[in-house]
This record gives structure tokens, sequence and C-alpha cells, in this order.
């Protein structure tokens, strides 16, 4: 097996440069200040975000910028295989079927909204991600499937076309894909921890650790759909959560499901999983309503997946927890971006605007 | 140019009613950096008030940023007019500008939204065009189109005298109209029989309820798809291609509309920048007074030789009403403020001001080594890089940078410096009679190609060990020219001790000197002799055994002074202190010393570069004039020796200033002069 340093000297030289250029504070602040969607668009020039204002400029369209943005993204990341050998290509090849879920996800969800929905998807699927991640799919066919044996044919030669097979005629029936992400989304924490246990020592404590704290934040966010969405029982919504997750035990779910907490909504509920789970969020806690608080849950599922990066970037630098790092920090800010610009679309209000990051 | 700016110190008082003209001539000037007058000593200064700006400075910075925006927005960005207080108008009023700035925001933003919807209309087409080329022909799309396609794909019969208003009527609906009469026999006979066309129609079917009634209106009549309808899936596509373009090239179109509509606003946005930023510079200057209940007092730092200047403007502007005090640095009631460093170089040396800010701003009133920094940086980059094909190439890009940077209204001092580098090379390739390491003219001093190549060579130069030599000798210059110019810094500042004793005083200076004659010495003697030892002890012991003195000499004059009393162990300290110093002066001036034959290694790591790429290309052409995959590679290889050893000799001639040159005078203490002005950039 090659050295850390060997593996990991060149990805974390590369990808601490490019954590350099992490947008800072300040412009990040006057986005949010700024008057009218061209002014904030405008503060990207210069930075990593370039590629939004430059598609602004030429089409109008946000929605062209970001998809620009995702695409160069998803290439940095496909493009580390390269600089990579076993277990831990396997293991970064397993976090890239993510973005091929969303991949997935999106694709499905303009077919369920035109086709069991009713509703006009004409023109939505324009920025949908065409290239291949890890598994060769045509989205455009998943999106003009005729039904769900369309679906699962325009998926065939992939792990999720037995998904769909199996979970798109419950989700059709009940309106809802809910069913149909969620075993996704299992899928793709199975396979990652079966990919991180296969790796050395230091770096299998770092993936597992990351990953555990993703697992919890997912089942955070989980847990207020089941709770305010489906009215789901505690048994019915802790059998669908994801196991191995870092802090949040289905005991600790149990506590609080019918607590008083819990009756006070989804968002205590989370909240009060957080705060006994990881040290820091029950300063994040206060008072206000139930939106208020999902709010809250929010920023404090946001703020223990950064705090959790920030670790692991300012620990030993040869694992592969840096990788995990910087695309955790990556997807948060390019979100936080985003959010800041479609609420300047919608001219919202600045404290809104914080209130959401 | 020799030592930094003279200064003195201002401290003035005028009416209350005269402060915004005060603010606007110091401005104006630009000479005073301000110091606030409770600074100054005193039991006064707690009386003292603050004199409040008379806007709202946050609004005014927060719009004058958005102007800035608005203003970079524009292609190209419009250019902030130069500012000199001239202007007599009104203040800027705050609510007006901003209701000015909401209104152009709205316009960019109407523009952006035209754009958008153009996109939207590119996306469905797009759409359209996917679903087209996955039907594989029409005829089919229409088929599957029935069942569960977006697209809508029919075709019918129009009056012929309408058929052509379709495309207009569409308009804004994403849609593809192609003819279909005559592709069809059946077809064709019915639309002779009705006297009318064919036409195949695909549109989104979320659209239906726009399109159905234009079809209505222009007489549509649905007919079946004719046979060869697969045939006019390429026209389809071709035809909704030509459509994206035409969309693109609107809105391409809106982009010129924006720059259009920025050229219409760009003056009112400079006009407005300007009193915006005139109004918050006067404020901020204004918010740096301190006043009593109808006066106001500002102090500040303004070169001697502009003192008689500021002083005339402020009377100007105070008609005379106002008390004008000047102190000297360092004496009286400015004692305990530091003096700022201005450093007054003639313009071409300028940008070699940067290179020495970079690393500290010398002490105030010390000699300001701007010019020995030109003149050393530019010896060691001509020196290593000695080329003057290479240094025109250098040349050029420096010039380049340095005019886009004017367009820009960026600074370009660094493209100065490598202008000036640029030269250095030609004249030191000239030198060498190197020529994009072809020697087209004979050498002016010495061929260096020749001697790194082996080659005989006459002169005073013939060999590598000559070429490391003569930097070594250059690098005792620079080193003893560092020693005169800390020499002259101690004596201005009457620090004798140090002068005399420190290891970069003259005793130090007399250890360099007699080790570096010690060490030709030997040299010249073939490696086999030192000098007599009693010389060898009179120029080099004498001085190592003076300096034993220098710890206790330095404690009966400074620590005493301090209250340290004397133990026996502190000879033990004295001898350590003593050993060290020892240790750093030999082993520390000979590194300096030795470190200068990276100049000779960098020149000849160019030359040797640029002859393995010679010797690459005989390689391809052995005999005759070179063939062209050869060029090539002269070609690339010179590129790859410019942009590799340019960055190295720059970096290297960097480092043996800063560590070598600096170490032995420079104390980077000061605190750089930064007036305000007008000009100054926020």
């Amino acid at each position: 097996m090659p050295s850390a340093i060997r593996t990991y000297g060149f990805l974390s030289a590369k990808l601490k440069a490019r954590i350099s250029k992490t947008m800072p504070p300040e412009t990040m602040d006057r986005l949010i200040k700024a008057r009218s969607l061209p002014e904030a668009v405008q503060f990207l020039r210069g930075t990593a975000y370039q590629a939004i204002e430059e598609a602004y400029t030429a089409t109008g369209d946000l929605r062209a910028g970001e998809a620009l943005l995702h695409e160069r993204e998803l290439r940095l990341y496909t493009g580390l295989f390269r600089y990579l050998d076993e277990p831990v290509l396997s293991f970064v090849r397993a976090l890239a079927a993510r973005y091929e879920i969303d991949q997935v996800k999106n694709a499905v969800r303009l077919w369920f909204d035109a086709h069991v929905r009713g509703r006009d998807v004409a023109g939505k699927s324009g920025y949908l991600f065409r290239g291949t991640i890890v598994n060769r799919m045509d989205v455009d066919a998943i999106v003009r499937a005729a039904d769900i044996e369309g679906v699962a044919a325009a998926l065939s030669g992939t792990p999720y076309a037995a998904i769909a097979r199996a979970e798109l005629p419950a989700a059709q029936a009940s309106r809802s894909v809910f069913s149909f992400e969620l075993a996704l989304d299992r899928r793709y924490y199975d396979e990652a921890f079966a990919a991180a246990a296969s790796l050395g020592g230091r770096d299998r404590e770092a993936a597992e650790r990351a990953l555990g704290v993703d697992v919890d934040l997912q089942n955070v966010s989980w847990l207020i759909r089941f709770k305010d969405f489906y009215g789901m029982g505690a048994e019915d919504a802790m059998s669908r959560l994801i196991p191995r997750g870092r802090a949040i035990k289905p005991a600790a779910v149990a506590a609080v499901w019918d607590s008083e907490r819990g009756s006070r909504g989804a968002g205590g509920i989370g909240l009060d999983l957080l705060g006994r789970s990881y040290p820091g969020v029950g300063a994040m806690m206060g008072g206000g309503g139930s939106a208020a608080k999902l709010a809250v849950l929010e920023a404090a599922t946001r703020r223990v997946a950064d705090d959790e990066a920030g670790k692991s970037l300012c620990g030993y630098p040869f694992s592969i927890g840096v990788v995990l790092a910087y695309f955790t920090k990556k997807r948060a800010e390019m979100r936080a971006v985003m959010t800041v610009l479609n609420a300047k679309y919608y001219a919202l209000a600045e404290e809104r605007i914080r209130s959401s990051l | 140019m020799m030592f930094t700016s003279p200064m003195r110190l201002l401290a003035a008082m005028v009416l209350d009613a005269d402060s915004d003209a005060i603010a606007k001539e110091l401005l104006r000037l630009g000479a005073l950096e301000m110091v606030s007058i409770k600074e100054l000593p005193g039991d006064w200064a707690s009386r003292l008030g603050k004199a409040e700006p008379k806007v709202n400075l946050a609004r005014l910075v927060e719009l004058r940023k958005r102007v800035e925006g608005f203003m970079d927005m524009a292609s190209p960005p419009v250019a902030r007019p130069s500012l000199d207080g001239s202007a007599d108008g009104e203040p800027a009023d705050l609510d007006v500008a901003g209701k000015r700035l909401d209104a152009i925001a709205a316009d960019i933003n109407g523009l952006r939204e035209r754009q958008k919807d153009l996109q939207d209309q590119i996306l469905k087409l797009g759409e359209i065009r996917r679903q087209l080329e996955a039907f594989g022909d029409l005829k089919a799309g229409a088929a599957a189109s029935s069942a569960y396609s977006f697209l809508s794909i029919r075709a019918g019969l129009m009056p012929a005298d309408v058929a052509d208003g379709l495309h207009e009527a569409l308009e804004g609906i994403p849609s593809v109209v192609l003819p279909s009469s005559g592709r069809d026999a059946a077809a064709a006979s019915q639309a002779r029989r009705h006297e009318a066309v064919g036409v195949m129609l695909v549109t989104l079917k979320r659209d239906a309820a726009r399109v159905e009634p234009i079809l209505e209106r222009l007489g549509w009549e649905d007919a079946r798809l004719p046979e060869s309808a697969g045939q006019g899936n390429a026209e389809a596509l071709e035809t909704i291609d030509r459509k994206i373009d035409e969309l693109r090239a609107r809105q391409a179109a809106c982009v010129d509309d924006l720059n259009a509509y920025f050229a219409s606003i760009g003056s009112g946005l400079g006009s407005m920048w300007a009193a915006l930023r005139t109004e918050e510079l006067i404020a901020t200057v204004r918010s740096g007074f301190a006043r009593t209940d109808r006066t106001v007092l500002f102090s500040g730092w303004i070169p001697a030789e502009k003192a008689a200047a500021v002083e005339a403007g402020i009377r100007k502007a105070a008609s005379g009403a106002c008390s004008v005090e000047w102190l000297e640095p360092g004496k009286g009631e400015a004692a305990r403020l530091e003096a700022p460093v201005e450093m007054r170089n003639p313009k071409p040396l300028k940008p070699f001001e940067g290179l020495v800010r970079n690393y500290a701003v010398p002490e105030y009133g010390s000699v300001d080594p701007t010019p020995f920094v030109a003149v050393a940086y530019l010896c060691m980059f001509g020196l290593m890089f000695g080329d003057a094909g290479h240094g025109l190439v250098v040349l050029l890009v420096g010039l380049l940078g340095l005019a886009s940077a004017r367009r820009s209204g960026k600074p370009g001092d660094l493209y100065r410096v490598i202008a000036y580098c640029g030269g250095a090379a030609i004249v030191a390739g000239v030198l060498f009679g190197s020529y994009f390491g072809m020697q087209w003219l004979p050498p002016l001093w010495f061929d260096y190609h020749g001697i790194v190549n082996g080659h005989e060579a006459a002169g005073s130069v013939r060999t590598l060990y000559d070429i490391l030599g003569l930097t070594i000798r250059f690098g005792m210059v620079v080193l003893g020219l560092g020693f005169a110019i800390n020499w002259v810094n101690l004596f201005r500042k009457r620090d004798w001790f140090t002068l005399l004793l420190d290891k970069a005083g003259v005793i130090g200076g007399w250890i360099y000197g007699a080790g570096a004659w010690a060490a030709f010495y030997y040299v010249r003697h073939d490696y086999r002799e030192l000098p007599p030892v009693g010389i060898l002890a009179l120029l080099l012991g004498l001085p190592t055994m003076i300096l034993a003195f220098k710890a206790p000499l330095e404690f009966v004059i400074h620590g005493r002074a301090s209250g340290k009393r004397f133990k026996p162990g502190l000879i033990v300290d004295f001898v350590m202190e003593w050993i060290v110093e020892v240790l750093e002066i030999y082993s520390g001036y000979l590194a300096n010393t030795l470190s200068f034959m990276r100049v000779a290694g960098l020149g000849i790591a160019h030359v040797s570069l640029m002859t393995a790429f010679f010797q690459i290309a005989r390689m391809i052409t052995p005999e005759g004039p070179f063939s062209i995959p050869a060029i090539l590679v002269l070609v690339l290889g010179n590129a790859l020796v410019i942009a590799l050893e340019g960055l190295s000799a720059g970096i290297q001639s960097l480092r043996l200033n800063y560590y070598e040159f600096f170490s032995k005078y420079f104390n980077g203490t000061g605190k750089a002069y930064r007036p305000i002005s007008f000009k100054a950039a926020e």
C-alpha cells in the first residue's frame, strides 16, 4: 500500500490551495447587503464564483451559472480519480455517487412532476447535468419516459434501476417520491460505509467519522419530514433511519419523539437530538416558534458539518479527511452563495437571508 | 533622495465655520498625514470635543460603493473621474442619489429579465430538439407525443395567404414550423383542392392554450401526417438550431443594450461618484478634527518642503482667521510622536520603492536604500539573465503590462520593474554577446556561452572560476556598501557605541575587510600560503579581541542605567556573548559573500539550458539550416528559459537584496507616510 504522504501529498496541497480561495466573510456580507441581484452578482467578479457572474451577464439566468459551477466542481471531483489508487479510489468513487444520486433525483423529480402530478416541466431539464459521474445514464430518457418501466429502462446498467422498479410504484401511489429518494440515499450510505471499511486505519476512522456526521444530519432532516409531513410514529420513523450515525442513536430518537419537546414539533426533536449529540449546538437553541426552530435547526446542522470539516482540515493533512472536508465546505459555500443570489432575485430582506444561511 | 524626507508637525486652529473649506484644501494639497490632536502632550486634550461629520458617513460610503459597482458593471468600466476638489457643486443629496441608483438597478434588472426570457425560450427549444433527436423522425415523434412526450407534433392545412404569418404569430412560443406540401401526394392533392398549403408544427404541449387560438384564427385544419414526415426531422433540427442562434444573438444584443445604457448614464454616474467621494473624504478628514465651541483644531505631519504651501493654503481657506504652529520631529511636544517616512526618489526609481516597502519601511531620517536597491537588483538580474534577445522579450512583457495597467487604471510599478529587468538583461546580453542563445555579435566583455561550454576565451574572464570570482567580488561590493550605509545611519543617529562595536559597525567592517583580503591573499598564492601571522593578528586578531570588550562596555554604559548590578556570573555571559558574536561574524559574513555565487550559478544555468536546447535542435537537424521541428524546439526552449530563468533571476535578486544587503543596515521600523488626498486610494 502506498504511503499516506504519497497518496495524499499532492491532493492535500491541491485541495488546500483551493480552500484558500474560499469566499471571505466580508464578500459574503457585501453579497447579502447588495440592494439588487445585478449588484450582488457583480461582487462575484474576481472570486471563485466568477462563472456565475459571467453566465448571468450572458443569459440573465442564475441557473446557468449555477449549472456551470456545479459542472466544474464535478469535473474537479471526478478528476481526483486519476490521482488515487485502491482502496482510496473506490471510496472516493463511492462518495461521487452522491452527486450521481442527485442527478437521478433531479431527473426523476421532473418525470414525476410531469407524469404523475401533471405539472408543467417544459424547459426545466435544460440545466440537468448530462455528463457521466460513475455510471453512464441518459437523464433525458428518464425525463421523457412513458412510465415506471421506462424510467427503469433509462437507468438500466446502473444500480438505480432496481430501486426505481421497487420504489416508484409506491411513490406513484402516494404521489410522493420521498420513499424512492430515501432508498437512493440509503444505498449511497451503504456503499460509502462499505468502501470506507476497506480503507487503512487512520483513513477509515476519518471517513467513518465524516460519514457518521453526514448520516446524523441526514437523519435529523428526515425526522422532521417524518414527524411534520407524514405524521409517523416513533417506531416507524426509526425503522427508516440510516444506521451508523455518529452520535444520534435510535434510543435518543425514541426518548425525544414523544417528549414535551417532541410534542412541540419536529424542529424541537431535531434540535434536542443535535443538542444532546453535538456539544455547541445547544448554545444555538433559543425560543421562537416552529418555523424559527426549523431555521435554527438547519443552521445548527450546517454548523455541525462545518465544524467537523474544519477539524479535519486542521488535523493530519495526509488522510482522506482533507478530501472530505474540502467537498463538505465547498458544497456548503456554493449553497450559501446560491441561497443569497436567489433571495436577491426574490428581493428578500437582509434579515431573512441571514436567517436562512 | 539620499535620506528619507524631513518632516514637520503642524498644529493648527481655525474657526468651525471654515472647517469644511479647510478639509477640502488639505485634501487638495494632499500633503498632510493627520495626527489626532489628543496625541500631543498637555492636559487640555480632555476638554476638546469631536467634530461630528455633517453627513451620515456610513450611508455616503454605501452609496459610493454602489455607484462604483455600477461603474464596474459597464464594459469597459466607467472610469472614475479624477478629484481635485475644484467643483463647487451642491452637496450630494443622499436620498436623491439612493433613488437614482435604485432606478438604475431596476433598469438593469429589466434588461436581465429580457435576457432570461430569451434563455427560457432557448431552454425550451433545446428540450424540443432533444426530444426530436430521441424520436428519430417526426412521425415517430407524433405517435409518441400523443402518449407521453411534452411535444405536440401535428400536420395541418392553412390558407396559402396566411401561412407565412404563422411564424410571426407564434413569436415568443417555442415552436418549429415546417412546410409539408409536396412531400406527400395525398396531402399535396388535398392542398391543391383547398388552395391551401401543408404545414407541420412542433410545439410544447404546455403551450396548447396559446397555440390553439392562433391556429384557429389563421384557419388551421388538422391533416394526416405525410408519409415522408421522417425526412423533415433534420430540417426541424436545423430550424431549431437557427432559432436558438437567433435567440442567442438577441441575448447578445441585450448585452449591447446594457453597454449602450451605461454609456448614456456613464457621465452621470461619474459625477455622482465624484460628489459622493468628495463629500466622503471631507467628512472623513473633518472627523479627525477636535473642536471647542467655535473652533476646530487639527494636527498632522507634512514634508518640510511642502510646509509653506500647506500653511498658505490653510490661511487662504480660513481667510487668515487661523493659528498655525510648526513642530520639529523628536523635539518639544512632537518628541513622543513617530514621524512618518516619505521616500522621495526621482520618477525612474519610484518602482523600486515598492521593492523596499515590500520588505519594510526604513527608519525615519535614515538612508533611503531605493537607489542602491535599484542598481544592485538590476546588476544581479543582468548577470543571471544575460541575453539581449531574452531581455527584449522581458522588456516587451513589461511595456505591454504597463500599457494594460494604464488602461485598467491599476498601478504599473511591477511592470516597470519588469521592463527595467529586460533592459538590464539586454545590456548584459550585449556585454556577453548572447542573443537568444546565439552569438550574433561579438561580446563586449566576455563570452559567457563559450566559457560555460569549455571554449578557449581571451580577456580578464576566461574560466568558470573567473565568473564565480567575479560574482563574489560583486557580492563584496554590495556588502561593503551595506556597511557604509549602516555607518552613515548610525553616525546620523549619534549612536557611537553601535557604530564602533556592532557586527555591522566599524569593527565588523574591519574584520570583513581583513578576512576578504586574507582570502584573496590565499587564493593568489595558489591556496598554499596564508598572510604572515603578525599581519593576521593585527588585522583579524585585534578586532576579534576588541569585540570581547563589547558586552562589558554595554553593561557599563547601558546596564547600570537600567538598574542592573554586576554579579560574577555575568563574566560567563560576557564570554559566551563574545564567542557567539565572533562565530556569527566569521560564519555569517562568509555565508553572505558566498551566497552571491548564486548569481554565477543562475547565469551558468541559463547558458546551459540554452545549450541543451541547441543540442536537441541539432539532434533533429544534424547538418545545415535548422528544420521546422528544430526551430520549434528552439522557440519553445527560449520561451521556457525566459519564463523559468526570468522568474528565478527575479526572485534570487530580491532574496540577495533582502537577506544579504538589507541585513547589514536596514532598520525597517518606520511608518509609511500616508497623506490625506483627493487622489488617495480607499
